[in-house]
């Protein structure tokens, strides 16, 4: 008893108690789940053709038509090269108002409850409101032309770039709440004495700000950069709900054409294998995005900041 | 040996019961007509299962729901099976039951579905077939317009009833052609007298010049035609041109035909009409398409037959009686003209395979099918239930909602009803078509490429699915394809 309570105060067992109910759960819901998801990328089922563990193996067949696939290879360029235009201005966005929200004035509470509220919107519902707000002739052009003092008729749902343009619009509406949340949270965190010590030494608010606080919030920018960055990899609700993917396939994201081959098209063998080619791309960027994290936070660590 | 027999004797007695109790069931319920023979069915399988209320799980699209609600809460009343139904959008049907074929989970009891995804939803084992039930309760298929009963068969099986005559319709709005100076204006324009065009060269000469666009700000005060062009709907108006100009899509071992000369030119008469349409039909559905004629600000619109639902409410519509409904226009082949109006969805109410209570969810659907139930359904001020029975042609209350004239040519226009692709796959063989479609519409290939494309990605989908099989379907369903090429 007295050897396993020793062996549980270790700190390197310690450590890692709190973390073992979530990791269990872990193992015990996704773990199968990621198992037979491999397992059906290897066979040739079809939901249309009995059941899978009748299903015949073919080895890598699924992949090979998956990396054969131009649609799929263009619905994952085309989701990174969403997730390349909407998390740079969600991060920019979120940062300016974080910054703002700093500062304190009357009605701060508000403010941040208002940039807050776009996040607890379910994105089918912000996809549905959105596709009636964009309406060649409805209230978005007519604020636009109210602004523009003249008539904007931009056909945000049947046109190719501005449909692709909508699509990141609507996720950079709705999800700079939550860069706004993390930066807010992370510049509440930032300590003080660096600040206080660079301001005795006659810095100006802009010194201070690019020199000692941004350095500062790089592991924050790193985080908020990982988790928008792999939601934003995810995206569905708004292609689907402004334009069932379209115009042609403008807004077909890697998410929409995975649900069609899986759930429309029957093809299940063959969406696993693209998921897990997904899987891996994703795996390989999330990589490279902790090890920044994780060497800047050393570097900060090293000047004794953090 | 004594508890044996007294064993034995128990369970024969059970199985007698058992047998009774079934051969009772069996019979034809009490009733004069389908829906009341359904009211007596769900009642007897109420006092079987021993039950006084019962709630089913319904999978309904959405755009289903305003029209049906109300007959479904009278059937509740009469037999005290309700339905709890979630809501789904209208193109997403088929991935949630495909879903549910893979669960089976039982989640749900019956659903509303097109018939494209018929052939595969019963190939994975989620759609049940029907003909015992359809023979016990008598369902009223008797005076169902031919053609749309058929695309609940597959393989020789009854899997659904019909509860929607969708092949489309052409309205045009009557008080403009027949407007002072407008006949006469269009006749020394184009030579004919303005009405029904027989051919898409005279509907596109309609649109042409009822276009107006006065100031010339390139938003028109009033478009010239309408159609679907959205993803996900255009290609069942370009298949409809398709078939009008004597295309089919294989040939008896499947190869693609519809990259050949009468696709191509269907293609380019869809996108040259296109320019007529609003700007954003390309995002448009029934939703948008249905106020936006209604609301007066087209002068003809090709779609489903509850467009007359729409254009005839007294209450929403700012044209009611200024309408004009007409057969679907055509092509000439050979020197004839050739008409053709697709099933452009058609819904039906399937019974799920993994059903919680089947025979019941089959009486709610055979009242809701039946003559009586369905012209009250077809007649509601929020139907998208369209006509597919003979008596809707002369049920008073159609004529009311939806007027004489439409009820008679949506029916003569069935008599040129060519159905969808309805083969193993059909919704991967669809989508293939409309990308690329849409595509074409969208000027980023050319109408010959995209029909290759087309070509290409229906003879890989064949060759993924089993060729063999598909030409055993594809068979099948060239029966359904109609012989004559105008409506008597």
């Amino acid at each position: 008893m007295t050897g396993l309570r020793r062996w549980l105060e270790r700190e390197r067992v310690f450590r890692w108690l709190p973390f073992i109910p979530v990791q269990g759960l872990f193992a015990l819901l996704l773990f199968p789940n990621f198992l037979l998801l491999v397992y059906l990328s290897l066979l040739s089922w079809r939901i249309t053709r009995g059941t899978w563990w009748n299903a015949a193996f073919t080895g890598l067949d699924s992949f090979q038509r998956a990396l054969e696939d131009e649609r799929f290879l263009w619905a994952l360029a085309r989701t990174f090269g969403f997730a390349a235009a909407a998390v740079p201005l969600e991060l920019l966005l979120g940062f300016g108002l974080a910054l703002l929200c700093r500062r304190h004035f009357r009605g701060r509470r508000f403010y941040t409850t208002v940039f807050l509220l776009p996040m607890m919107i379910v994105p089918a519902v912000v996809g549905y409101d959105l596709s009636m707000l964009l309406i060649d002739q409805g209230p978005f052009n007519q604020l636009l032309s109210l602004l523009a003092g003249r008539a904007i008729t931009v056909r945000w749902l049947s046109e190719y770039t501005p449909a692709q343009l909508a699509v990141i619009g609507a996720d950079v509406w709705q999800w700079t709440a939550l860069t706004f949340l993390i930066f807010t949270s992370g510049l509440a965190g930032l300590p003080e004495d660096p600040i206080r010590a660079a301001r005795v030494m006659g810095a100006s608010r802009w010194q201070i700000f690019w020199h000692v606080e941004l350095p500062l919030l790089k592991p924050v920018i790193a985080i908020a950069v990982i988790l928008r960055s792999m939601e934003a990899l995810k995206i569905f609700d708004y292609p689907m709900l402004l334009t069932q993917a379209g115009p042609g396939n403008a807004t077909e994201t890697v998410a929409v054409y995975l649900w069609r081959v899986g759930w429309e098209f029957a093809r299940v063998s063959d969406a696993a294998a693209m998921s897990l080619v997904l899987l891996v791309v994703v795996a390989m960027y999330s990589f490279v995005a902790i090890r920044v994290l994780r060497r800047e936070r050393r570097r900060l660590a090293e000047e004794g900041v953090a | 040996m004594k508890r044996a027999f007294g064993f034995l004797s128990i369970a024969g007695t059970v199985a007698l019961l058992v047998a009774g109790s079934t051969a009772a069931s069996a019979q034809t319920p009490p009733g004069g007509t389908a829906d009341a023979r359904a009211i007596s069915g769900a009642k007897a399988y109420m006092q079987a299962k021993g039950l006084t209320s019962l709630k089913l799980n319904m999978m309904m699209p959405s755009i289903f729901t305003a029209g049906s609600t109300l007959e479904m809460t009278i059937f509740e009343k009469e037999t005290g099976i309700g339905v709890n139904y979630f809501e789904v959008g209208i193109l997403q049907v088929q991935a949630k039951a495909m879903s549910e074929a893979v669960a089976k989970s039982g989640s749900f009891d019956f659903w509303i579905g097109d018939p494209i995804s018929l052939p595969d939803l019963v190939e994975a084992g989620l759609a049940r077939p029907i003909d015992d039930l359809v023979v016990r309760g008598k369902a009223d298929l008797d005076d169902i317009v031919p053609g749309f009963q058929e695309q609940a068969q597959y393989k020789g099986k009854t899997y659904g009833l019909v509860a929607d005559g969708d092949n489309f319709i052409l309205a045009i709005r009557k008080d403009l052609i027949e407007a002072p100076g407008e006949r006469q204006k269009f006749k020394a324009k184009y030579g004919w007298e303005p009405g029904c065009p027989d051919t898409y060269e005279q509907w596109y000469q309609l649109a042409e010049f009822f276009t107006r666009d006065p100031k010339g700000t390139g938003v028109p005060e009033l478009y010239g035609a309408m159609g679907y062009r959205a993803r996900g709907w255009g290609w069942r108006w370009w298949l409809q041109q398709f078939y009008a100009k004597g295309g089919m899509p294989f040939d008896d071992g499947m190869k693609p035909l519809v990259a050949g000369k009468e696709g191509v030119e269907a293609l380019r008469d869809y996108i040259a009409l296109t320019k007529f349409m609003p700007k954003d039909i390309l995002g448009w559905a029934t939703p948008q398409a249905y106020p936006f004629y209604a609301g007066g600000n087209a002068f003809s619109i090709m779609t489903y037959p509850s467009i007359a639902i729409a254009a005839e409410h007294p209450d929403r519509s700012k044209v009611v009686g200024k309408n004009k409904y007409c057969l679907v226009p055509g092509y000439v082949v050979g020197g004839k003209l050739v008409r053709r109006a697709i099933q452009g969805y058609g819904n039906i109410f399937y019974v799920s395979n993994y059903a919680k209570h089947p025979e019941a969810a089959y009486w709610l659907s055979q009242y809701m099918t039946s003559k009586e139930v369905s012209a009250r359904l077809v007649a509601g001020p929020n139907s998208v239930y369209d006509p597919y029975r003979k008596s809707h042609l002369t049920d008073p209350r159609v004529i009311k909602a939806r007027t004489k004239e439409m009820v008679e040519i949506h029916l003569k226009n069935a008599q040129v009803m060519a159905p969808m692709i309805l083969i193993q796959g059909a919704v991967e063989y669809n989508d293939a078509l409309d990308l690329n479609v849409q595509e074409a519409l969208l000027g980023k290939i050319t109408a010959e490429d995209a029909l290759k494309n087309t070509a290409a990605a229906w003879e890989k989908i064949t060759n993924q699915i089993g060729r063999r099989q598909q030409i055993e379907g594809w068979k099948a369903l060239k029966a359904a394809y109609p012989t004559k090429n105008v409506p008597d």
